[in-house]
């Protein structure tokens, strides 16, 4: 028995563009349940952002959500997001799902105090109390010190606009968080820190969230589950201790057996996959992976996408599920 | 922030801009050929003996043709606040007339620069949020062709229009209704308000688009900013999006437009003021550079630029109150 929070179904986001339309999403149904991270793992295009800014309805022209739908399962009954009223919609975004964004050097209004910025969201859904303490709060959680508070975007770092952006993100108190690659600007030492304190605040505050990366380690080091997109759809979803383990999926496999580890046999060629994904403008038939699969066979271009499952427990896109990871460790 | 430092810079920044300044405003009017006397005088009287030309040379300053030493005369006159005496106005110092000219051209651009900024900025906010659409691309598109119209052009049309058809309607030349005295009543102001009315509108007519299409295009650039799409997720109302982040972010160099075209309001509306006979600036220059009223165009010329450098030196130090970013070291 599952208890999601968010459930997607049949999700189609497309880009309208001069040279065709780009079904960014594809048919994409997932389930997010309650309290649990979730990574949405996937190289670039293939459509992990868009999922992102797709559930706060952010997809500006020329990017249009379709078709499908979207319900967020609040306490008191569920709500389709795809269905509000902009005004709704307005009162919805960031009480309920708030994001954090990949680029946390322009995310912060350059002309406005940093408390400004929290006070016009507070007002912006009539939150009641001390905004002033409020503000420390998050901004502690986040840790920062209070004197953040009146200082200009210019004058933090790039770690500590994150952080900010990550107080503000928390600071209407969501039960959902949607944090989009937001290590990515940032180096190796601040990403670290940043990713424990996501961690630490979901324990504490109950959030679920729902991080997009294209790290597959970083995703493995802070995710409950995986879900491994590729052109618009995820091809393997499943519990991030199975995934890693004994991953079913081509692409998943021979996306583990490209990483680094400590343990790497340091003479030994790095694994590389070769080709790109598919032209995301033209239709798909069958399985999206198939041009880059060694295992590709004539079966796989007729591979029936279409009952559009939605993706609780473990769920793998491949006619033959679990055949490359055991090849891959047989040539190892 | 500024510092002591900047400012010192700036300061001598501007003397040195002035200094030049003052050599090419002295020189320029000189390099037109003729003579003052001739240019002024023969028009009047079309003979004079040549003792009296030597005689007002020499009342002119013009005794000794080196530029040389009419440039010592001049910066030493200079330095004692003598701007010298009109050739053409002879016998009114060039500060007195450009003290009554002066007020007419601060009325008329003060007030016409204001209404163009207020109207430019706040409809080019509009338009720019709204970019893309159709009625945007048309009203864009009919701004542009505004702007390229020439002042004088649309104050011709003006004139023939209201003398020809809206015959009394609203005068078309003066600054105010000759009958009257300059004093300050009821009559005579209203008077002046009605003279002023086409020229300022021609002005706003011709400038604000400008604005407008300056804070068109930097409202545009702001819709790819990750802050607008933060602020649209945190549920922000979207008038409050335009007004604290799109506009606000927007104004910045549009500010600087602004506080520059006030800066050239001291220099008046040259065509402007030609067409409708108002007695302003624009009007005394274009006397003083056709009768090579030397000391007239040298004085005029010295205030435009002063009030330029000053503008900048404002326009620089508002900038750094409405950018937080900027720090003038």
């Amino acid at each position: 028995m599952s208890f999601p929070i968010l459930s997607i179904r049949k999700l189609n986001t497309v880009f309208h563009t001069p040279s065709g339309d780009v079904n960014a999403l594809r048919d994409l149904s997932l389930e997010v349940e309650r309290g649990e991270v979730l990574a949405i793992v996937g190289e670039s295009g293939s459509g992990k952002s868009t999922l992102g800014f797709s559930i706060l309805r952010l997809i500006d022209s020329p990017g249009e959500i379709v078709s499908g739908s979207i319900t967020y399962h609040d306490k008191d009954g569920d709500v389709s997001i795809l269905d509000l009223s902009l005004p709704k919609l307005r009162e919805f975004r960031w009480v309920n799902i708030s994001m954090i964004f990949q680029s946390a050097m322009n995310v912060l209004n350059p002309v406005a105090r940093i408390e400004r910025q929290f006070i016009d969201t507070f007002e912006a859904h009539n939150l009641g109390g001390d905004y002033q303490a409020r503000i420390e709060k998050y901004l502690q959680i986040a840790g920062l010190g209070k004197q953040v508070k009146k200082m200009y975007p210019h004058e933090l770092s790039g770690g500590m606009k994150q952080r900010v952006s990550i107080a503000l993100a928390l600071s209407c108190e969501p039960s959902v968080l949607i944090a989009d690659e937001p290590t990515t600007a940032l180096d190796v030492v601040v990403q670290k820190e940043i990713l424990s304190s996501i961690i630490k605040i979901k324990e504490e505050l109950n959030l679920t969230v729902m991080f997009i990366t294209h790290d597959l380690s970083v995703a493995s080091s802070i995710a409950d589950r995986l879900a491994i997109f590729y052109a618009g759809r995820p091809v393997e979803v499943g519990s991030a201790e199975k995934l890693l383990k004994s991953p079913q999926h081509p692409y998943t496999a021979m996306l583990l057996s490209s990483m680094i580890s400590l343990n790497t046999n340091r003479d030994a060629f790095l694994k590389t996959m070769g080709g790109t994904p598919p032209d995301l403008r033209k239709p798909i038939q069958g399985c999206s992976f198939m041009s880059r699969c060694p295992l590709a066979e004539p079966a796989c271009g007729t591979y029936d996408l279409s009952p559009g499952k939605s993706y609780g427990e473990g769920y793998v896109e491949c006619i033959h599920p679990g055949r490359m990871a055991r090849e891959v460790e047989a040539v190892d | 922030m500024i510092t002591r430092k900047y400012l010192a810079t700036r300061t001598s920044y501007a003397i040195v801009t002035a200094i030049i300044a003052l050599i090419i405003n002295f020189l320029l009017p000189r390099l037109v050929p003729g003579n003052p006397v001739y240019t002024i005088l023969l028009t009047k009287y079309h003979y004079l003996p040549p003792n009296q030309i030597k005689l007002l040379e020499s009342q002119f300053g013009l005794q000794n043709p080196s530029l040389w030493y009419q440039f010592q005369r001049y910066i030493i006159e200079l330095f004692h606040g003598n701007l010298g005496i009109s050739y053409y106005y002879y016998p009114s110092t060039v500060v007195n007339v450009i003290a009554t000219h002066l007020p007419w051209t601060l009325y008329l651009l003060g007030t016409s620069t204001a209404i163009s900024s207020l109207i430019g900025v706040i409809v080019g906010k509009y338009i720019g949020w709204h970019s893309g659409t159709r009625k945007e691309t048309f009203v864009s598109a009919l701004f542009m062709g505004l702007t390229s119209i020439p002042f004088f052009w649309i104050a011709v049309i003006f004139q023939l229009v209201f003398a020809l058809y809206l015959t009394n309607l609203l005068p078309i030349s003066g600054a105010f209704s000759v009958t009257l005295v300059p004093s300050f009543t009821a009559a005579f102001i209203l008077s002046v308000i009605k003279h002023s009315i086409l020229p300022i509108f021609t002005l706003v007519l011709v400038s604000f688009p400008g604005f407008s299409l300056t804070m068109r295009n930097t409202m545009v650039n702001q819709n790819r900013e990750d802050y607008l799409t933060l602020a649209k997720a945190k549920g922000i109302p979207e008038r409050l999006i335009v007004k604290n982040y799109a506009a606000r972010n927007a104004v910045l160099p549009v500010a600087t437009h602004i506080v520059l075209a006030f800066g050239y309001v001291v220099a008046g509306a040259f065509f402007v003021e030609v067409v409708f006979s108002y007695p302003g600036i624009g009007d005394a220059l274009y006397v003083a550079v056709t009768s090579l009223d030397y000391p007239l165009v040298d004085g005029i010329f010295l205030m435009i630029t002063l009030t330029v450098i000053i503008a900048n030196f404002i326009s620089d130090i508002l900038y750094a109150y409405l950018d937080p970013r900027v720090e003038l070291r």
